[in-house]
């Protein structure tokens, strides 16, 4: 029993790793996008927004954000972030991806999509060090073609990885953090 | 049994979703590196264009294992940079101190520095770095040609010491640095005396200009431009100009170089590229000994070369052809080992980058 749960585990762990790539899939307008709808139930939609609003303005991921929020319950933000060789001992960084963060909420529920990512290739400097080509950047549409299958393979798990650990900031995010961080949880080793 | 084993397992899922929720972090270790190998072959059935690597005559060869790994924690890095072969030793970096139980021991560092961003434009960095100045680099995945330029083999490789780098903006960065008194040492011969300047311009997209400036009394002074234009996705023009006044000589005029060369290269697929190298190269009159040619005498050499990519894999065919400005005291020989003119040669490279 313990060695077919153990093959369970590893089985599922792997499956998870190889499939995480498959969550950045074309749009209708044939752009790479990871999208997702999460359901929060009971909770209005001005609450999600300004939860959210406020969560996304205190990520450290962000930086200074660069936020576009006129349509009221929609937020836009350009971030970027590095793509590296592999995830083997040996790697480096690839690349810097540039994209769009989009977030739209509503009553109960809120939506949250990666897209335009921009690819800027990153190359060795005589420091021993990688730093961006300059001059030289391609869409994701185009990128396939330029680094090869295997390669544009693993650029693809790595967006997908960013898409899920935002996903689970924002369902921090959304989830009160305020209340949160007054009542932190405490241990109370008297009682055993 | 059952039960514990399966909340075990949850427990541990858990855990990892705990850990992928945090925010931000430092980048991871970074490692990275590269290894070369070359065939050369001199018309002249020996040995003659004198500029660095590259340098044995009708020799399948190797150029060097080149392992670096660089970490950055929060505002602090690090970057160690180690190279073995005949580039990554003696052809590019000093041996031991000179002790008599060290003298022929490499130390085998290329690059050994640490860095620390002061603000977010302000930034330190010391150690022992490569030099700012020039085109072409030590790493063959660094350049497209596999032989080097004049340029290159005349100037500095290395400087020791500790620079300041302000960024205006993306496109404007200023940096000045105090260096040991010789290039190339990774201990000062006596003093801290060398002063290096590198203004960084980027006025269009895809084109950046460096003018360096590096000057000592016991290394002379160099004035650099180096600066490349990405003027299309296929075509790139880089270009070099430097001139160099050795430091002052009791023995007569000081000498120097001065040079120029162009890099036009055109990739013709996402796996092809061929570049041309363009340079000329003149020694002025003075004691100062260049790797090439005579006082007051100059050489012209083109260099053409493909890159053909297979993955990591870089191929490098090359054809080369040095002229001398004269015959009589010319610095290459033909088969008879009689001054010539002119020298040429073949080579072809594999370079594989990780």
């Amino acid at each position: 029993m313990k060695k077919i749960l153990i093959a369970i585990a590893v089985l599922l762990s792997g499956k998870i790793a190889s499939a995480q790539k498959e969550l950045v899939t074309l749009d209708e307008h044939n752009k790479y996008i990871f999208y997702k709808v999460s359901e929060t139930p009971g909770l209005p939609g001005d609450t999600l927004y300004n939860r959210l609003l406020r969560g996304l303005n205190q990520s450290k991921r962000f930086g200074k954000l660069k936020m576009d929020t006129k349509a009221g319950n929609n937020i836009a933000i350009k971030s970027s972030f590095l793509i590296y060789t592999s995830a083997n001992l040996a790697k480096h960084e690839a690349g810097e991806v540039n994209y769009t963060l989009n977030a739209e909420v509503k009553e109960g529920k809120y939506r949250y999509w990666l897209t335009d990512f921009v690819f800027y290739p990153y190359e060795r400097t005589r420091y021993g060090v990688y730093a961006k080509k300059p001059g030289v950047d391609y869409t994701f549409e185009q990128l396939k073609a330029k680094v090869g299958e295997r390669e544009f393979s693993i650029y693809l798990d790595q967006i997908a990885k960013l898409g899920i650990e935002i996903g689970e900031q924002m369902t921090f995010y959304t989830a009160d953090p305020e209340k949160k961080a007054t009542e932190p949880v405490k241990v109370d080793t008297k009682k055993w | 049994m059952m039960k514990s084993k399966l909340l075990l397992l949850l427990s541990l899922t858990a855990a990892t979703f705990a850990a992928n929720a945090q925010e931000k972090t430092d980048p991871p270790l970074t490692i990275g590196g590269s290894v070369d190998t070359y065939y050369k072959y001199d018309f002249s059935g020996h040995n003659n264009i004198p500029t660095s690597f590259a340098s044995d005559q009708n020799s399948f060869s190797i150029g060097m294992v080149n392992l670096f790994a660089k970490k950055k924690v929060g505002k602090a890095s690090f970057v160690g940079d180690l190279s073995f072969g005949p580039r990554g030793q003696y052809q590019s970096v000093p041996n031991g101190d000179g002790a008599t139980n060290n003298a022929a021991n490499s130390f085998h560092i290329q690059n050994l520095y640490v860095a620390y961003d002061l603000t977010d434009k302000l930034s330190v960095t010391a150690g022992y770095m490569a030099t700012f100045v020039g085109y072409e680099v030590i790493s063959p995945v660094g350049n497209f040609n596999y032989s080097t330029s004049y340029l290159f083999t005349n100037g500095p490789f290395q400087n020791a010491g500790a620079k300041f780098t302000y960024a205006f903006s993306d496109k404007v960065s200023l940096s000045a640095g105090l260096y040991n008194d010789l290039w190339n040492v990774y201990t000062a011969a006596s003093k801290i005396n060398t002063i290096g300047t590198q203004l960084m311009v980027a006025p269009v997209k895809g084109w950046t200009a460096y003018v360096n400036f590096l000057t000592g009394p016991a290394s002379g002074t160099v004035v650099d431009l180096t600066t490349s234009y990405q003027i299309t996705e296929a075509f790139k023009l880089g270009v070099n100009a430097a001139n160099f006044d050795a430091p002052k000589s009791p023995a007569g005029p000081r000498g120097g170089y001065v040079g120029a060369a162009l890099y036009p290269q055109l990739a013709v697929s996402s796996a092809v590229s061929f570049g041309l190298r363009a340079e000329y190269f003149k020694t002025k009159d003075g004691v100062w000994v260049t790797a090439g040619p005579a006082a007051n005498e100059s050489v012209t050499a083109f260099t053409l070369s493909a890159n053909i990519k297979g993955g990591p894999l870089t191929f490098i065919p090359e054809v080369r052809l040095d002229n001398a400005s004269k015959e009589a005291t010319s610095i290459f020989t033909n088969k008879n080992g009689v001054a010539t003119k002119s020298a040429s040669q073949f080579g072809l490279a594999a370079v594989y980058a990780f």
